[in-house]
């Protein structure tokens, strides 16, 4: 069932597949989070949310040929849909009205 | 970071727990390969605790009434299991009694074949659970493993009675019965491999090893079950008269008997078990005993190393069997459970000392561990009910057992009118008002002092009986 709001894991991942185009697979989308995140995210936490987000029309996903170095196992490619990209441009419309009423967050700087 | 095989055992995890989701087992390998191990560890272990959560919450109900039945059923056939072979085993005591006696031949034998039949029914049925249960087989093996486990203790527990489990569960021979448990159990994993080629020869030399390092205390358990006197000298004793002996453990692993029987030391090799049969001279005849063994041996001990001692020097042959005699019941006298003036519980420090009390040492009070029975006053500290049933069994003349249900250790300050001579009660003798101290019966300082009872009943008594017997060697 679509939906059109976002948890902060799942907009990362969104905007993560986003940024990283035609090669977003699991090891990719949990790199740039994490560098651009600075956090430290494990994959099967990426995947739970990707499903989960698959289910909700948010992310397709197809299945590309085996490799050697990954054991002769396939990767998953995401791409985000309509719905996906509508619903990240909805929670960054929530959050931006959110954040300019934050008079401590004024001048960029907490 | 230089790239690296991934480690083959999480590389089988991920396989065995994530078998259809291959991209993110992909990605894992992939990653892992300029990552540390412990960085692809702590993923897989994620991975397979998520998948397992997740699972759980898709599908809730069948999952719920999977685990329930399974459980179920796999305790239900613990149980059989362990109740079949409880009755193999009472079936076994009855046809050969010796089997239950530690430190002989028979037991040790008894149990190398117990524990290679339980090694290859378990085989035999972790073969059936990797047929039956081949998506959960380890889960099943785990639940079979715990609930025959813990219906064995259990029925040791509750349900064999207490002069079987003696001396069967000792504490020296806890090692041998948690090796048996441990072969069982390793036999269940051996089994559920679902063909023999799953049995990689790494993993059978971890098995042997894992075997291998059981077998070390059952080893050193059977020592012990073993441990003989490290010299001992037995002479005839033709000077001493008079019906007094003295036989005690002593501090250092020495054992000293001066004019004592044969009897009185297999009473006191057999844990004051009643005895019958055996030659006349064996109840006649008084002996000098002096003997020592290595290390530090408690007096529980020293008192089992008798038993090959006598085995060896007396050519000693004994088997048990139950027999019904007229016994006394010990109980608490009061519906309330309350005790009498002159009994009070030890202190825990007392209790601890009266476990590894020496007999011996002289003066009043007694020690903990020690009483002083004479004129006008019994006084114990750290007495057990079931010492005191023991101690006054020689008394009234009847085994009295103890069915107080008092644990723990008690100090005991009993007045006599006088040390009396109680005397014996005839085996057929009604009961208390027979046994008459002068001007005190026993029967009334027990209840009045003491607030216990002693009931007149007929009941099964596990006897020893002494097949054959010789004189002793020379040294």
């Amino acid at each position: 069932m679509p939906r059109d709001y976002l948890t902060d894991f799942e907009l990362m991942i969104l905007l993560a597949i986003l940024r990283v185009g035609d090669e977003a697979y699991g090891v990719p989308i949990a790199r740039e989070i994490e560098d651009t995140g600075r956090r430290t995210v494990a994959l099967a936490a990426v995947y739970t949310a990707l499903d989960r987000l698959e289910q909700h029309g948010m992310v397709s996903s197809t299945i590309g040929d085996p490799t050697p170095e990954r054991g002769g196992r396939a990767k998953r490619y995401f791409q985000v849909t309509p719905a996906g990209l509508a619903a990240v441009r909805h929670t960054q419309r929530a959050l931006t009205r959110l954040w300019s009423g934050v008079p401590q967050l004024k001048g960029g700087r907490a | 970071m230089t790239p690296h095989e991934p480690p083959r055992l999480a590389v089988a995890i991920l396989e065995r727990f994530l078998p259809d989701n291959e991209p993110l087992a992909g990605d894992l390998l992939e990653a892992s390969r300029t990552r540390s191990r412990a960085w692809l560890w702590c993923q897989v272990l994620l991975a397979v605790a998520g998948r397992t959560v997740a699972g759980f919450r898709d599908h809730k109900r069948v999952t719920t009434e999977a685990v329930l039945v399974s459980t179920a059923m796999l305790a239900l056939l613990a149980f059989h299991a362990v109740v079949g072979a409880s009755l193999i085993n009472r079936m076994r005591l009855m046809s050969d009694p010796q089997a239950i006696v530690a430190g002989t031949g028979r037991y040790q034998a008894w149990h190398g074949v117990a524990a290679l039949v339980a090694f290859v029914v378990a085989i035999a049925i972790g073969r059936a659970i990797g047929r039956f249960h081949r998506d959960h087989r380890v889960a099943a093996a785990i639940v079979f493993s715990v609930s025959a486990v813990g219906t064995a203790f259990l029925n040791l527990y509750f349900f064999v009675p207490q002069t079987t489990l003696q001396p069967a569960f000792m504490p020296a021979n806890a090692g041998v019965q948690i090796v048996e448990a441990m072969l069982f159990i390793g036999g269940l994993f051996i089994g559920i491999a679902t063909s023999p080629a799953q049995l990689r020869p790494r993993t059978a030399a971890a098995v042997a090893l894992f075997a291998a390092a059981l077998l070390q205390p059952l080893v050193q358990a059977q020592s012990v079950e073993a441990q003989t006197f490290e010299v001992a000298s037995i002479k005839r004793n033709v000077t001493h008269t008079g019906p007094g002996s003295l036989a005690a453990p002593q501090p250092g692993g020495r054992y000293i008997g001066i004019g004592v029987t044969l009897r009185r030391l297999i009473s006191d090799a057999y844990d004051d078990i009643e005895i019958t049969g055996g030659p006349d001279w064996a109840g006649s005849d008084r002996f000098d005993v002096n003997a020592r063994a290595e290390g530090e041996p408690t007096p529980a001990q020293i008192r089992r190393m008798l038993r090959p001692l006598l085995a060896d020097r007396f050519k000693l042959k004994v088997h048990t069997e139950p027999r019904e005699m007229p016994v006394y019941e010990m109980r608490v006298a009061r519906a309330d459970g309350r005790l009498g003036p002159a009994i009070t519980p030890s202190d825990s420090k007392c209790a601890e000392e009266a476990r590894n009390f020496f007999p011996g040492a002289l003066g009043f009070p007694p020690p903990c561990g020690d009483f002083r029975l004479g004129a006008g006053a019994f006084v114990a500290r750290g007495m057990t009910m079931e010492g005191l049933a023991r101690l006054f069994s020689g008394s009234v003349g009847r085994p009295i057992r103890d069915r107080t249900g008092l644990d723990g250790a008690f100090d005991i300050d009993m007045k006599w009118s006088s040390d009396g001579g109680l005397r014996p009660t005839p085996p057929d003798a009604a009961g208390a008002s027979e046994l008459r101290a002068e001007g005190v019966t026993l029967f009334t300082a027990l209840r009045e002092q003491l607030g216990l009872r002693l009931d007149s009943a007929r009941a099964p008594v596990d006897v020893l009986v002494i097949d054959s017997a010789e004189p002793p060697t020379p040294d």
